[in-house]
């Protein structure tokens, strides 16, 4: 136990995959971490992309006994009968399944997915050929591609996640996942639970129970003190994630990237069928998604900001086992009826999930069983911890969000301790 | 490209140092600096953008061209030239804001920013504190700022605030800053005005700085009128140019701009007559400057890339109205030589932005009024007004687009309704003018404005139009720069 | 033009189209992917291959660069102003040679265009230019199509290669000119090029007739098949530099890895006088430059891949690549070393020997000659101004 009046290195706000991963990166470099949890940690995420190359020596992660899935495709089914469309993890490949759509795809994919790889949309490149740092998606993808399915598919399976439409300022970003699109994940609890462990290993302080307050001491150390009464000193601090640090109500800065805002909540919906889909297992290893076009996006985006949530809202889903499980990135954190603000009901939830099925059911058609159980659950909301946020203190730094969190968070983390 | 060939053909003019195209403010500020510094200097008035004489939009109402007030002059332009001895003059150095909210709330800002503190105690006693040290600590940073904002350098400043500052969204710097929401609906309001994105989104804080470090009759974030609105500014430019020596020509289009050897030599007319001259500054629209005059074939790739970036589709429009009475609302028509702004709640300010998106024109928008029959006399029959309402955001449409323009009417009664309550049944006449594109994010404005005035590299090429502006015309200071820039190339005799 | 970079994160190349023909020559089966396209590095012996392209004939199979038509009004206008090669100066069945820059001046790419008729003209680069190109033609009358999957370009490389090509009914005119012919009902465009030392021809025609030109050439005449390791000596020896090798592109540089045309070796493909292109004011106006791409010979029987070069106690370079010459029996490498230190004496420290330093000179290829000369005549030019 550290006394009270030293002052660690850093310290980590948030306990989800990416804070653990963050925290021990940072104490295996040699910093004294501290990792503190908000409460707000998502319990149910099912699965979290492998993480990268750099964390995974750090931490030694081949100690543990982590079993990966590989999903190369992300597939996206339209409305209205347009046949579905997919990428996948060979751009070469992809490239010419997407000539089939306007033969000039068959280079323009490889050029923009290699653009996207090179790196985030910088400061020089406004005056090059890739998308300006502050562009909006949308005007980025109309100057690379005509075709309207596959800026869909696009901003559906790439910004929607993220809780963008792709006519914010900015969102071009986001775009740069493409480039770094992580095709195999593991089951979270494992992958915690290893984590974990490895930040036991590396000598982090692993705080219990949740954060109260979050304040600066002589304006040059952040000081916690957690919901036992527990206080600490930090040099560094930072957030695993913007939007749950947000949620938390602490300011953040995630260096200029749009991903953050975010004026809803996501929807989980797992949904339990009687049977297994039958689909042969190449296709059940995709990411799938189900959008109308950018338009409708939009449109989604905009009732969720006025409490409504769209019946045709884009969904994200994958298929495991007999359950399918679905995100609705573009939730309402609370309702709003005929100007009233309400909570999310159980009627609502229940609507809302079936909804989601019919939504499946009608891509997916014959192949799905019927469905037994539907769960619901909104995930944390951001709104309500961007109104009573604390402006006496700086903005606490936090990893844009990505495809990658791990990477992004152990990143930053690494960069804070260099700094110091 | 036309060469000299052309021996006995239209008229090849000599002996001009530079050309100046365009009609505006920017236009007349480079070419009267330019004529200062020396040179021989040419103005081609194109036709678009120039100022006409005051019109008559309803019988006995009048209105003149372009913005009745400035909140950002650049004071060295007015220096340099001497404009006050042209005869610029401020009819009102220092408007009072009278601000509305959705709530039917009053609020009334003084005219020098920094005594904002009892107008604020007057609303929530809480906040003025709160408010004041906000506010001065901004008008510190944007004071920083300033001179990056009219075309200078980044300034060096702490790479932390400048990510907090420059990344920031309206919503999220002020949402929750105060006790009483309402403050933060004015902030929002002055920061979204005349901006494409909604205040969510990033980098959209910047535009609040903008407004805080523009300089109008030698105040920072004030507002002044100045005498005779933009055609007053224009003609005490005009007077410094010809003092000058500017010779001023007009003619409905340039046909293209010579460039030989990478240097610009001179522009040629649609009847083949050409003047010749080493510099050439362009007010004109981008487009127009670069692919028009010059052709792409001549600019980099990377650099038409840029000039091609499609604006965005939301805009402004300015209206104007003819009152036909005093206001009925007492608190409003206590005096109407003020800037009145109405501040749309969120969740009404969200769903202006959204619906301009889908190409529609909602209700109510953020407003700004002035009646410019209270800054001038003569506009108005006795005991009436002329009221210039800037109303945004709407979409950018054709003005020809009839749903449009119904839906622009509507708004207008709408606004002028909600910041005079009981007196939009005064309106006797509405003019719609054309709308006007938002301006980008202020980061990729800078941006853009950086690339654009390096010309691809062509000698001699200065430009200063439109997308050289950050946040808000009548800066001058774009014109300043360029004049600047073609006087330091003249003088190093870059071009001979 | 040489072919760039393997690309190593391919994960499925591509058959060329004449894919089937040359693997039937492999023995060492020792292939790898470069544009996406399968590229065999050795058929069966470097050393044979290499003398077949230098002293006699090899074929080459030049599928994987990058292949574009540009037609319509406005391709000339396009053409000049994304690529530094004279367009306007084309006569049809002509050929040129030159670069692609960025607005900076930075060398992206190269070139080679081949004019094919009044309108049409045919484009080939070292690496995909898909996205460049679509931009360079937004505005003009022109339209861009990737053919690289409808033709075969099949290369001859050696002092014999023109009469190889005739032993087939196959000819060419003349050293600048290409032709269109007919031979068995297949069409054909003909064109000279430049394999580093090595002159040769280019025969391009459709893709479904990739086998019949193939086996005629074959036929007439025993030719060996050259892979790519061959031909990096030739180029080496001929002072080509290889895209993404020597140099990185413009494109994809970090800060401070682009180079101008001058510092890799090659300003005469981008002489500033010539009509507009992309990049050329920034390139006029850019400073002098501060390293040199340069040839260098190391008295070794081991290519000196990976050495350092050094001006006495200073390292001043890097082999960037290197080969043993069988011609010069000396290792020739490609360099990028310091502006300053190209006066001074130079050496090679070897990895495999840190402490020991060889001589490196500085050695005169056919594109250094011409890049001497162009700066010879451009100091001339500037000198007589004053």
């Amino acid at each position: 136990m550290m006394a009270q009046r030293t002052a660690i290195d850093l310290l980590v706000i948030g306990a989800d995959a990416a804070g653990i991963a963050a925290a021990a990166c940072a104490a295996r470099t040699g910093a004294s971490v501290a990792l503190a949890p908000t409460g707000l940690e998502s319990p149910d995420a099912t699965a979290t992309s492998e993480p990268p190359n750099f964390v995974w020596r750090l931490l030694d992660l081949h100690q543990y006994d982590l079993r990966f899935e590989t999903l190369p495709l992300r597939t996206t089914f339209f409305a209205n009968g347009a046949p579905a469309l997919t990428t996948t993890d060979d751009v070469g490949e992809t490239g010419r399944r997407l000539a089939a759509l306007d033969a000039s795809l068959e280079h323009l994919w490889p050029a923009f997915i290699d653009d996207m790889k090179r790196s985030a949309p910088t400061r020089e490149a406004a005056g090059g050929l890739g998308p300006g740092p502050y562009q909006s998606a949308n005007a980025a993808l109309d100057d690379y591609f005509r075709d309207e399915h596959l800026k869909t598919h696009l901003v559906g399976a790439l910004l929607a996640p993220c809780g963008l439409a792709g006519d914010e300022a900015g969102s071009a970003q986001a775009l740069a996942a493409a480039g770094a699109w992580p095709y195999r994940r593991t089951a979270t609890t494992p992958l915690i639970e290893a984590l974990k462990a490895a930040a036991q290993a590396a000598g982090v302080d692993q705080l219990a129970g949740r954060l109260a307050a979050l304040t600066r001491d002589g304006g040059k150390f952040w000081k916690i003190r957690m919901e036992d009464g527990r206080e600490l000193r930090a040099r560094g601090a930072m957030a695993s994630s913007a939007l749950l640090a947000e949620a938390a109500g602490v300011r953040v800065n995630a260096a200029g990237s749009p991903l953050l805002r975010r004026s809803g909540a996501e929807a989980t919906i797992r949904i339990r069928y009687d049977r297994k889909p039958k689909l042969s297992a190449k296709d059940a290893a995709a990411a799938y998604f189900t959008a109308a076009d950018r338009q409708a996006i939009i449109r989604a985006r905009n009732s969720m900001i006025e409490g409504k949530f769209e019946e045709d809202a884009p969904l994200s889903f994958e298929i495991r086992g007999k359950e399918i499980i679905a995100k609705a990135p573009y939730c309402p954190a609370r309702l709003r009826d005929n100007g009233e603000v309400r909570e999310w009901t159980g009627q609502d939830r229940q609507i809302l999930g079936r909804q989601a099925a019919a939504l499946i059911e009608q891509r997916l058609g014959a192949m799905l069983g019927t469905p037994r159980e539907i769960t619901v659950t909104i995930g944390p909301d951001v709104a309500a911890g961007l109104a009573r946020r604390s402006f006496d203190i700086p903005p606490l730094p936090a990893p844009p969000p990505s495809h990658d969190s791990i990477g992004a968070a152990s990143a930053l983390a690494m960069e804070i301790v260099r700094r110091d | 490209m036309t060469e000299l060939r052309r021996k006995t053909g239209p008229k090849i003019e000599g002996g001009v140092d530079a050309v100046i195209i365009g009609a505006s403010v920017d236009a007349l500020a480079a070419a009267a600096i330019l004529a200062r510094g020396g040179l021989h200097v040419v103005l081609i008035e194109t036709g678009a953008g120039r100022f006409r004489e005051r019109a008559e939009f309803a019988p006995h109402y009048y209105a003149a061209d372009g913005d009745p007030i400035a909140t950002a002059l650049d004071q060295q332009t007015i220096d340099q030239l001497d404009l006050y001895r042209h005869g610029l003059a401020f009819a009102r150095r220092r408007l009072e804001t009278f601000v509305r909210f959705s709530d039917g709330a009053a609020l009334v800002l003084p005219g020098d920013p920094a005594f904002a503190h009892e107008a604020i105690a007057a609303m929530s006693e809480a906040d003025a504190d709160r408010f004041a040290d906000y506010a001065e600590a901004e008008r510190k940073t944007a004071r920083q700022f300033a001179a990056w904002f009219s075309g200078g350098a980044e300034p060096a400043i702490a790479p932390d605030l400048r990510t907090e500052k420059a990344a920031a969204s309206i919503e999220e710097a002020v949402t929750g800053r105060f006790l009483d929401a309402r403050i933060a609906d004015y902030l929002r309001a002055e920061a979204a005005l005349g901006a494409a994105s909604r205040p969510s989104e990033p980098f959209t804080y910047l535009a609040l700085l903008r407004r805080m470090a523009g300089d109008a009759a030698g105040l920072q974030g004030a507002v002044a009128a100045i005498e005779g609105g933009g055609r007053g500014l224009v003609q005490a430019l005009r007077r410094a140019g010809q003092a000058a020596g500017v010779g001023i020509r007009q003619t409905d289009r340039v046909k293209s701009v010579i460039v030989e050897f990478d240097r610009v030599a001179g522009v040629e007319f649609d009847d083949g007559g050409q003047i010749r001259a080493p510099i050439i500054i362009s007010a004109l629209p981008a487009r127009e400057t670069f692919f028009d005059l010059v052709g792409r074939a001549r600019l980099d790739i990377e650099f038409a890339r840029v000039v091609e970036t499609p604006s965005p589709a939301i805009a402004s429009v300015r209206v104007n109205l003819a009152i036909s009475g005093p206001l009925v609302d007492p608190h409003a028509a206590a005096a109407l030589d003020r800037r009145f702004l109405y501040a749309p709640a969120p969740i009404e300010l969200d769903r202006a932005f959204r619906l301009a998106g889908e190409g529609v024109c909602g209700a109510p928008l953020i407003a700004e009024l002035i009646f410019p029959s209270a800054l001038e006399a003569g506009l108005a029959p006795e005991g009436c007004a002329t009221a210039s309402l800037l109303l945004h955001p709407v979409a950018l449409r054709p003005p020809g687009d009839e749903r449009w323009r119904e839906s622009v009417d509507a708004a207008s009664r709408v606004a002028f309704g909600r910041i005079a309550p009981g007196s939009a049944s005064l309106i006797e006449a509405i003019d719609i003018g054309e709308p006007e594109a938002a301006a980008p994010p202020t980061l990729a404005a800078i941006e853009r404005r950086e690339i654009l005035t390096g010309a691809s590299g062509l000698e001699g090429y200065y430009f200063c139009g439109p997308e050289a502006l950050i946040g808000g015309p009548l800066s001058l200071a774009a014109g300043r720069r360029a004049g600047e820039r073609a006087l330091a190339f003249f003088k190093q005799g870059g071009f001979d | 033009m040489h072919f760039p970079q393997g690309d190593d994160d391919c994960k499925t190349p591509r058959p060329t189209p004449l894919y089937a023909a040359a693997a039937s020559q492999s023995t060492s089966n020792s292939w790898t992917a470069i544009n996406g396209w399968a590229a065999a590095r050795v058929y069966a012996k470097v050393e044979e291959e290499y003398r077949a392209a230098s002293e006699d004939a090899a074929l080459v199979d030049l599928g994987p660069l990058c292949r574009y038509t540009v037609r319509g009004f406005d391709a000339a206008k396009v053409l000049a102003r994304l690529t530094t090669t004279p367009v306007n100066e084309l006569s049809v069945a002509e050929s040129a040679r030159g670069l692609i820059l960025d607005a900076a001046g930075a060398v992206v790419d190269f070139a080679d265009l081949t004019r094919l008729s009044g309108d049409l003209y045919l484009l080939t680069t070292a690496t995909p230019a898909d996205r460049r190109l679509d931009l360079a033609a937004r505005g003009f009358e022109a339209s861009v199509s990737n053919v690289g999957a409808e033709v075969a370009a099949l290369g001859i490389v050696g002092p014999g290669a023109r009469d190889a090509a005739a032993a087939a009914g196959i000819d060419v005119l003349s050293a600048d000119a290409s032709a269109q012919g007919r031979v068995r009902g297949v069409e054909l465009a003909i064109r000279p090029i430049n394999f580093g030392a090595a002159p040769g021809v280019e025969i391009i025609y459709p893709a479904e007739d990739a086998l019949v030109i193939w086996e005629r050439l074959k036929r007439k005449r025993q030719l060996p098949v050259a892979g790519i390791d061959a031909l990096d000596i030739l180029r080496i020896e001929g002072g080509a530099p290889r895209p993404g090798v020597d140099f990185v592109s413009a494109d994809r540089a970090a800060a401070g890895a682009a180079r101008m045309p001058d510092e890799i070796g090659l300003p005469h493909l981008a002489p500033p006088n010539r009509a507009w292109f992309n990049g050329r004011r920034a390139m006029k106006n850019a400073a002098d430059p501060r390293r040199y791409l340069v040839v260098l010979t190391v008295d070794t029987d081991l290519a000196p891949v990976g050495a350092t070069i050094h001006a006495r106690a200073e390292i001043v370079g890097r082999v960037t690549s290197a080969a043993f010459s069988p011609r010069l029996r000396r290792a020739l490498c490609f360099a990028d070393i310091d502006a300053a230190a190209l006066d001074r004496p130079l050496e090679a420290a070897l990895p495999e020997a840190p402490g020991m330093r060889l001589p490196a000179r500085l050695h005169d290829t056919a594109e250094s000659r011409l890049a001497a000369a162009f700066r010879e005549t451009t100091r001339a030019a500037t000198e007589s101004r004053r």
